[in-house]
């Protein structure tokens, strides 16, 4: 316990900071009008505000960013969904991977197989930071569906492992976990030993927290259409029913749910 | 003068058809209406129901949902109310309005509201005139129009449907920062097709997040009153089709009271629910490194809004405890945010300067405390 102690001594000063206070934010939603709403509330208590922006085609958002595809631009956004910079895009559809917190984020563009970096301080490129290490991406196409592990160097490809039994549409979590659609449900799929096998290598230990560790399904109330990432800790999934987005939190070895509500808009 | 009110009338009525996306309109044949202008049913025989189909349709450019269809005046009655149900552009729903003179005579009678979602409210007025029976007019008296006409002959009341007893059901209990579904009951098969309000009122706490949602796709929120329609031979009102509806109770410890209600005024059900104060909600507690350290981000509601002290105790990536916890007075932190705040949500953010290998710390077990106590939960 002393060297413990030792090692992990608090600056008493720095305790004593005084705390800072402010609504939680939850993310953004995208809503079927087009519009991206900031989200600010807890589970059970989410709001939608008014949106930020129109036009919307894709977008993702993390604690500190969001990357918002529009017909024909990219945007990086902060947090709280200002604009930081615009950039021109391909037309169509864009998929996006973004970590809880940082400055940087990856989009993938289906139209033309472009896979960039993107961030706040840097255009969009193809040539990645060496120092990235890799990327994880599930791919879905004539192949079957696998788990890619993609050298964010010069792009090519280390590892491929098939998925069994996943279906579109499906989000792949920061630590391996898979989310994915099954009829009027949703599947939560533990890292497997293939996932595990291509996993990056552990920079920071693991927390002692309990994670997922058996595969487990969550019944809807219709059958998901949309998977998106909407906040750091939070994925919006999108019913065929026409009703309100859902947002789903994974915590520990349970998860939580509930509806989330937008203002009331008059375009 | 005139002409500048008339100016200011034209003006508001070409904004409010600018804005309009549906159009009414009798069939089969037409005419149609638009908001403002008298829907008159012509001369009907005393006590002889006439009933007139209309047709709603959407003229674009966006998928249209219709909120509400409600009507008031006792003579008239709203059949086949499909409010609740999305409208895509180019398509349109049918209703009915059946109108029973009580007695002889012409009177403005009544009144249609027309509501969607993002749209402004529709109003028309309904009118009609009484055939036979009794000699002269009559006039139900709406709150806007005063004074009412004094009837010249005591008016034939029409027998006025039994409504059987109606309960509100909150499915799961009301607590704070929870999704429930609320639901309008009855004991009995209802006698007749109707429409009404469910109407939210609080003692106690307001709240910013605390309403309905609908079930549309962008789940609208709508903080106190919601549209339902009623169906002959169900036992149950329904909102935009659905059978409940999803109301979000907030994070304020209140008492809310959910009211029923016809157009015309008629109570079908009330029912009060109490949230009581509770201990303080932590939905999330984060940690991650920071310069120089680490930074706890906690999550929460304090439904009493009395938070103070925060307790924070970490542990190492083997889940030992590291020293003592250490204690932050927020009291005026919190005093000072929750007043502009709206809600008890809260996001609180803790620094800590590390002197060591901050990676080495695996979790931190957070404890708020207010007036109903101290609740904990450790970090993802």
């Amino acid at each position: 316990m002393t060297r413990r102690l030792a090692a992990f001594s608090f600056c008493l000063t720095a305790a004593l900071a005084q705390p800072a206070l402010d609504a939680p934010r939850a993310g953004c939603v995208r809503g079927t009008d087009g519009g991206l709403r900031p989200v600010h509330g807890i589970t059970g208590a989410l709001l939608a505000g008014a949106p930020a922006t129109w036009s919307v085609v894709a977008a993702a958002c993390s604690d500190s960013l969001a990357l918002v595809k529009t017909d024909r631009s990219l945007e990086v956004r902060d947090g709280g969904l200002a604009l930081l910079a615009r950039w021109d895009a391909p037309a169509g559809a864009a998929l996006f991977a973004l970590p809880r917190t940082g400055q940087t984020g990856f989009v993938y563009y289906p139209g033309t197989g472009q896979l960039l970096q993107v961030g706040v301080q840097q255009a969009p490129r193809t040539v990645l930071d060496p120092d990235a290490l890799h990327l994880m991406v599930m791919v879905a196409d004539t192949s079957g569906p696998r788990l890619v592990r993609i050298s964010t160097a010069d792009g090519t490809i280390d590892s491929q492992a098939p998925l069994q039994d996943v279906a579109a549409p499906l989000a792949l979590l920061s630590d391996g976990t898979i989310v994915f659609a099954d009829g009027t449900g949703l599947v939560i799929r533990p890292p497997d030993a293939a996932v595990a096998g291509m996993a990056l290598p552990k920079i920071r230990p693991a927390p002692p927290r309990q994670g997922i560790v058996t595969e487990r399904r969550m019944a809807l109330p219709a059958a998901a259409v949309s998977i998106d990432q909407m906040g750091g800790v939070w994925l919006a999934v999108r019913l065929a029913d026409g009703s309100a987005p859902l947002a789903l939190r994974l915590e520990g070895a349970s998860q939580r749910t509930c509806r989330v509500p937008a203002m009331g808009t008059a375009q | 003068m005139i002409p500048r009110l008339l100016l200011s009338s034209l003006l508001a009525a070409c904004c409010a058809l600018a804005q309009q996306q549906f159009s009414l309109k009798a069939l089969p044949a037409g005419p149609d209406y638009a908001p403002g202008q008298t829907i008159d049913f012509g001369t009907v025989p005393v006590g002889v129901p006439s009933t007139l189909t209309f047709q709603l349709a959407n003229n674009g450019p966006g998928r249209l949902v219709l909120t509400g269809l409600t009507l008031d005046g006792a003579a008239f009655q709203l059949g086949r109310a499909p409010a609740g149900v999305a409208i895509d552009v180019g398509k349109s729903i049918e209703f009915t309005i059946t109108f029973t003179p009580p007695a002889s005579g012409a009177a403005r009678l009544g009144e249609l509201w027309v509501e969607a979602a993002g749209q402004p409210r529709a109003e028309y007025d309904l009118a009609g005139t009484g055939q036979g029976q009794a000699a002269g007019a009559f006039v139900e008296a709406r709150a806007e129009d005063a004074p009412a006409a004094t009837p010249e002959a005591t008016p034939t009341p029409t027998p006025a449907p039994v409504w059987p007893s109606g309960t509100v059901v909150a499915q799961p209990a009301l607590v704070s920062g929870e999704q429930s579904t609320i639901s309008i009951q009855f004991e009995a098969p209802l006698p007749v097709d109707g429409a009404g309000t469910l109407t939210m009122d609080h003692t106690g706490g307001g709240d910013t997040q605390r309403g309905f949602i609908l079930p549309d796709p962008n789940g609208t929120f709508v903080p106190s009153q919601v549209s339902f329609t009623l169906t002959q031979g169900e036992s149950v009102a329904r909102f935009m089709g659905n059978p409940g509806i999803v109301f979000q109770t907030g994070t304020t410890a209140s008492t809310l009271t959910f009211t029923a209600a016809l157009g015309n005024g008629t109570q079908l059900a009330s029912q009060s629910f109490t949230i009581a104060p509770a201990v303080v909600g932590i939905d999330l507690a984060l940690l991650e490194t920071a310069t120089g350290g680490v930074l706890v981000t906690v999550d929460g509601y304090d439904n009493t809004r009395t938070a103070s002290t925060l307790s924070f105790t970490f542990y190492d990536t083997t889940n030992h405890q590291i020293g003592q916890p250490i204690l932050v007075d927020a009291t005026a932190q919190f005093q000072a945010y929750f007043p502009t705040a709206g809600t008890g949500l809260f996001g609180l953010k803790q620094a800590f300067n590390v002197t060591g290998n901050a990676a080495a710390i695996g979790s931190v077990s957070v404890s708020v405390t207010n007036s109903q106590g101290a609740s904990s939960k450790v970090s993802q």
